[in-house]
């Protein structure tokens, strides 16, 4: 009686264990989880920050009549009413090369190489995601084009 | 002896709680997780579906087989897709609320005469019923592409009613003004045309907006943008004789050697 009590304390001490690594398992498992589900946001970030650099040339395109020229036009790069979210949004002219940054304004255009599009950063949201990609640059008032940089930085 | 048994019997009952209560948790984590996971990855393919649409300058379209139903919102500051959770998009989608099963995405840029936005068209597998007397809405869903045209049912006697009388467009008897085929589409294809609209008329505005300041800096080369800015102007009271305008006056603009404004 005394040996048959002693086993079902033991048996009930090996459930016990082999619950609480069960549990454990568990833990490490949804852990892992966890991670694969912000590996699959920062992928998501990433996919919609390329999407904005692929079509924000679009939106901000130079067109002749009405008929898309693959180029920025930076006589559109002054509209103070655009909407992005927290995001800071810059074209920079690389060539042919300028002495120092010069930020555009109406005044000052086309003597200037750094167009901040739209500028709203977040005192709260502490990480920045910053992408870029070469675009052309088109300067109606001499109809030239110029090679530049489209830089996004994304705060989240 | 008989206080040892007590002790084990509560033993493994509170243990026994402890551990249901934990798995029970943690299947609902879990669940939710997943579904998480499963938006996201929705999510992605459709954000890419947007982009690969979005790099052609012509009207396409693609259809995706969805993981989860979803539904597509419209408010004042934006429109939202919804699955588990609202999810802002920054482009003007018209749509039925509830999308299930399969989606059918259809692009087409607004540029009439100039580029204002994009719209992407939504249907789903069980499409739309469509009351009309109207010979132009007839001819303009023959012009969808084949996947959309086959899902929109002009048979039903049930469904949303739009006429296009008088240059204005009637949606269940109620008038609203639009512009260009484009709107006619969205019409058809969308639960909620007046919030539709409201944003379309805030992207033409932005457009006006910027080409008042472009207008602005191409004045140093001497030339006059006065008209076609006005015209541009009556654009935005929904004006459709403006575009013929427009398009004549840029024209002139390139005839006299000054820089065109769009």
């Amino acid at each position: 009686m005394k040996k048959g009590s002693v086993q079902l304390t033991e048996s009930i001490l090996v459930m016990f264990f082999v619950l609480v690594i069960i549990a454990i398992s568990l833990v490490v498992f949804y852990r892992f989880q966890i991670s694969s589900l912000h590996n699959y946001e920062d992928e998501y970030r990433d996919k919609q920050m390329l999407s904005m650099l692929m079509v924000l040339p679009n939106e901000l395109g130079y067109s002749f009549l009405g008929k898309s020229e693959n180029a920025i036009d930076t006589s559109k790069l002054f509209n103070p009413n655009l909407d992005y979210g927290f995001r800071t949004i810059i074209v920079e002219q690389v060539y042919p090369e300028f002495n120092g940054a010069v930020d555009c304004t109406i005044v000052n255009y086309p003597n200037c190489n750094r167009f901040v599009i739209y500028d709203k950063p977040s005192v709260s949201l502490k990480n920045t995601l910053v992408e870029s990609r070469p675009v052309s640059m088109y300067y109606p008032l001499d109809g030239k084009f110029r090679a530049g940089k489209l830089i996004i930085k994304w705060y989240y | 002896m008989k206080g040892q048994a007590y002790f084990n019997w509560i033993f493994v009952i509170v243990i026994g709680a402890i551990a249901l209560a934990f798995f029970v948790g943690f299947a609902f984590q879990y669940k939710e997780l997943q579904e998480k996971k499963t938006e996201i990855i929705f999510l992605n393919s459709l954000d890419t579906s947007f982009t690969n649409l979005q790099s052609s300058s012509f009207s396409t379209s693609t259809n995706l087989k969805l993981p989860l139903d979803f539904s597509v919102r419209c408010d004042n500051s934006s429109f939202s897709i919804f699955v588990n959770e609202k999810h802002d998009v920054d482009y003007i989608i018209a749509s039925k609320n509830n999308i299930k099963n399969n989606l059918f995405i259809w692009y087409k840029p607004y540029a009439n005469p100039f580029f204002v936005t994009n719209i992407y068209y939504f249907i789903d597998t069980e499409g739309i019923d469509i009351v009309t007397s109207s010979q132009n809405v007839r001819e303009l869903v023959d012009e969808m592409p084949e996947n959309f045209k086959s899902k929109i049912n002009f048979d039903s006697s049930d469904g949303r009613r739009v006429d296009v009388v008088n240059d204005k467009l009637i949606i269940n008897g109620v008038s609203y003004d639009y512009l260009g085929d484009e709107l006619i589409y969205a019409a058809i294809l969308s639960d909620n045309y007046p919030c539709l609209a409201d944003h379309f008329k805030t992207k033409l505005n932005d457009a006006v907006v910027t080409y008042t300041i472009k207008s602005n800096i191409l004045r140093r080369s001497g030339c006059n943008y006065n008209l076609i800015l006005s015209e541009m102007n009556k654009l935005n009271g929904f004006d459709s004789s403006a575009i013929d305008r427009i398009e004549n006056l840029n024209r002139d603009l390139i005839n006299k050697n000054c820089p065109s404004l769009y």
